[in-house]
């Protein structure tokens, strides 16, 4: 038994829409405290690890362990329907394997169904990696930065590089860099234990990185040298963390 | 005194192309050159005016000209009058040019007997290319010209030409055209192999009988055109079936039906079936290893490789110097063009090949209920002298995918297996498009967990 009401749908849906870049079909943990998940893409570069308080929701009722898998895609169109002073409720319908959305303005009531899918047996682990550097940065900052990058090439190389934090890219076309010192006022935090840099596809990079600009203000990134990076979105409730993993030899 | 001009004679024009025809034995010697009978003409400065077929300046192994002129005269010698009367195989065409005023009319030889054969590609894998030219060169081409959004004006020619598109058989034509077929013959390397066409007065048809799921879907005016292809589809009816009939606007809402010139309703039929297959491949598990299918037909090279990763497609095709779409003496020229996982909203640039192969490809995937990344590399050699049509690339990737797969463990042993049988090295391919470097440089973050 699950279900949730919601008096305002937007910050809900931009949390949706910053899962549905990355996952396909996924599955929600879900018990009294929180909902979870932990996902990959369908090609497993990258992973996206998700997870929302009850205090979140103005109402939460959960009875034991819940599994809910959907399909993010769908369930996102179905939330894009629900207006802005429409107030909402998410009930999972276990009997008939649906998810019920019903949305409420004045005496008006609307009601959405789609279908719940059959649990994913893969239960993924978190990957283990220990990193070198870190940089809490403005998530408007990153995402300009990798907007230049499209410009000019595919892949885009993020880097430390002792009191300096890079994004860079290079290309036919010609080349793209953007640079943060220690203290500036875009880079909050720059940690370096040793210097770092991976370079990322760029099209995951962009996905998740516009979809999640409406939630996060800022970012902190993770980062060791040709290994996945960590981009920890800090949300006022709950935790919404990307890894992707990098491109060698391009 | 002035010389008193007894008589005008218009000069002869493109005097050699006749010497290089009654050079030719394969033209036959009894051919009659008289102006009347046959214009030749070639575009200025072509190549083929110093050539005359037979140094091959064009850089292509036999000569296209002479490859289609056969076909030419044997058809011409058979027309008499403005009557053409025999089976259609059935065949329909709608031109593109001038849309939405478009030329359309049914196509036949002029000859009776089953004449299916002229316009199945489907059953053309194996045929040389001067087999292929001939079947091509043999239809006649009746044309009226239609609105393609207002076909119920067009009246009798095109009620009679959609029943055509409809036939499961080859049907008896009768064409009256309104003048003779125009005798002019391109003489131009790259010019795809049709043959005559004049305008049509009328035509009546013999006994018909409609497939019957055709026939089910075209009174259906509620049953969208995209379900409709994919439900004819499911029941068998060959591709290039339903192209003619998706051509003359058979499916569809009823007010939304309209004429699709011929081009573009392959490459949408091709696309529909495309993109719903690879729907359904993303239910399936990912293939076990490393795959490569290949086939080669009609100076086509194609290697098929799929790689254990989630449903995405690359297709590469590289053209060598002097084929068909690459006229530069010095340069392969490589076009290439890709999709990942959602698929893509924009047409591709390189056009309806890119769509032909991704069918035939997902035509294996979804009988074996797998699922893959799929590359398709293609070498067009100096032996393709001819653009034959897409269907070429539909059933050469077709065939290869017909053939046991050559697997491999490791993504390294199928590359060096693709090297052995490109002559263009990866690196190029590699340098020109996306997928396939990102396939080698993307690590998984499953990698680190």
């Amino acid at each position: 038994m699950f279900e949730v009401e919601l008096s305002r749908i937007d910050t809900f849906r931009n949390l949706v829409k910053a899962l549905s870049v990355i996952v396909d079909e996924g599955t929600f943990n879900i018990d009294e405290a929180q909902m979870k998940l932990l996902a990959m893409d369908p090609s497993h570069v990258a992973m996206v690890d998700f997870e929302l308080p009850s205090e979140f929701f103005d109402k939460y009722t959960c009875e034991g362990e819940n599994r809910l898998t959907l399909n993010i895609g769908e369930f996102l169109k179905f939330i894009d329907r629900v207006d802005k002073d429409e107030n909402v409720k998410i009930k999972h319908d276990e009997e008939n394997a649906r998810l019920i959305i019903h949305c409420k303005r004045g005496g008006h009531t609307r009601r959405f169904a789609m279908p719940v899918l059959e649990p994913l047996d893969d239960e993924v682990p978190q990957p283990k990696i220990f990193f070198k550097a870190s940089a809490r940065i403005l998530t408007q900052s990153l995402r300009r930065a990798i907007r230049d990058s499209t410009l000019v090439s595919e892949h885009v190389k993020v880097e430390v590089a002792g009191d300096v934090f890079k994004v860079s890219a290079t290309g036919d076309m010609g080349s793209a860099l953007s640079e943060w010192e220690k203290d500036s006022d875009e880079l909050l935090e720059l940690k370096v234990e040793e210097d770092a840099s991976a370079t990322f596809t760029l099209s995951y990079l962009q996905d998740i990185v516009n979809a999640v600009t409406a939630s996060s203000e800022v970012a902190t990134l993770e980062l060791s040298t040709d290994m996945p990076i960590k981009m920890d979105f800090e949300l006022p409730q709950g935790r919404l963390i990307y890894y992707l993993a990098p491109c060698i030899g391009v | 005194m002035g010389k008193r001009i007894a008589k005008r004679v218009q000069k002869p024009k493109n005097v050699w192309i006749r010497e290089m025809f009654s050079g030719d034995p394969r033209m036959g010697s009894g051919l009659d050159y008289t102006n009347d009978y046959l214009k030749m003409q070639a575009p200025p400065g072509s190549i083929c005016a110093v050539c005359k077929g037979s140094k091959l300046l064009c850089g292509k192994t036999s000569c296209p000209v002479v490859a289609r002129a056969a076909s030419h005269f044997n058809i011409w010698r058979s027309i008499k009058g403005t009557e053409v009367s025999g089976s259609s195989p059935p065949s329909v065409f709608v031109g593109r040019v001038g849309y939405p005023y478009v030329n359309i009319g049914p196509l036949a030889p002029n000859r009776f007997g089953d004449t299916s054969i002229l316009d199945s590609p489907e059953r053309w894998m194996g045929k040389s290319i001067d087999e292929i030219i001939d079947y091509r060169s043999q239809l006649v081409r009746g044309m009226t010209r239609v609105n393609v959004r207002k076909p119920e004006k067009a009246g009798r020619i095109l009620d009679r030409t959609r029943e055509l598109s409809l036939a499961e058989h080859y049907v008896e034509t009768e064409m009256k055209l309104k003048k003779r077929p125009r005798r002019s013959f391109r003489v131009d390397a790259d010019v795809q192999p049709i043959g005559p066409t004049a305008p049509l007065e009328r035509m009546e048809i013999g006994y018909i009988r409609w497939n019957r799921e055709m026939e089910k879907a075209h009174y259906d005016t509620d049953f969208k055109a995209a379900p409709a292809t994919k439900a004819l589809y499911q029941e068998g009816v060959p591709v290039t079936q339903i192209m003619k009939a998706f051509s003359m606007g058979s499916f569809g809402v009823g007010k939304n039906r309209r004429l699709v010139p011929t081009r573009w309703s392959i490459t949408a039929v091709d696309d529909i079936l495309g993109k719903d297959m690879a729907r359904q491949t993303k239910n399936f598990p990912l293939i076990n290893n490393y795959e490569i299918y290949e086939s080669e037909y009609l100076g086509n090279r194609f290697e098929v490789l799929l790689v254990p990763d989630a449903w995405s497609y690359e297709a590469y095709e590289a053209w060598y110097p002097g084929t068909v779409w690459n006229p530069s003496t010095s340069h392969v020229a490589i076009v290439t063009d890709w999709e990942g996982y959602n698929g893509r909203s924009k047409y591709a640039s390189m056009g309806g090949c890119y769509y032909s192969g991704r069918l035939a490809v997902m035509e294996h995937l979804t009988k074996v209920r797998r699922q893959a990344r799929v590359f398709i590399l293609r070498e067009a050699y100096p032996d393709y002298i001819l653009p034959v049509g897409v269907w070429q690339v539909r059933e050469n990737v077709r065939n290869a995918m017909r053939q046991p797969p050559l697997v491999y463990a490791t993504l390294d042993e199928a590359l060096a297996r693709l090297q052995s049988r490109l002559s263009i090295p990866l690196e190029q391919w590699m340098d020109a498009g996306f997928l396939l470097r990102q396939t080698i440089s993307q690590r998984k973050i499953t990698d680190y967990l």
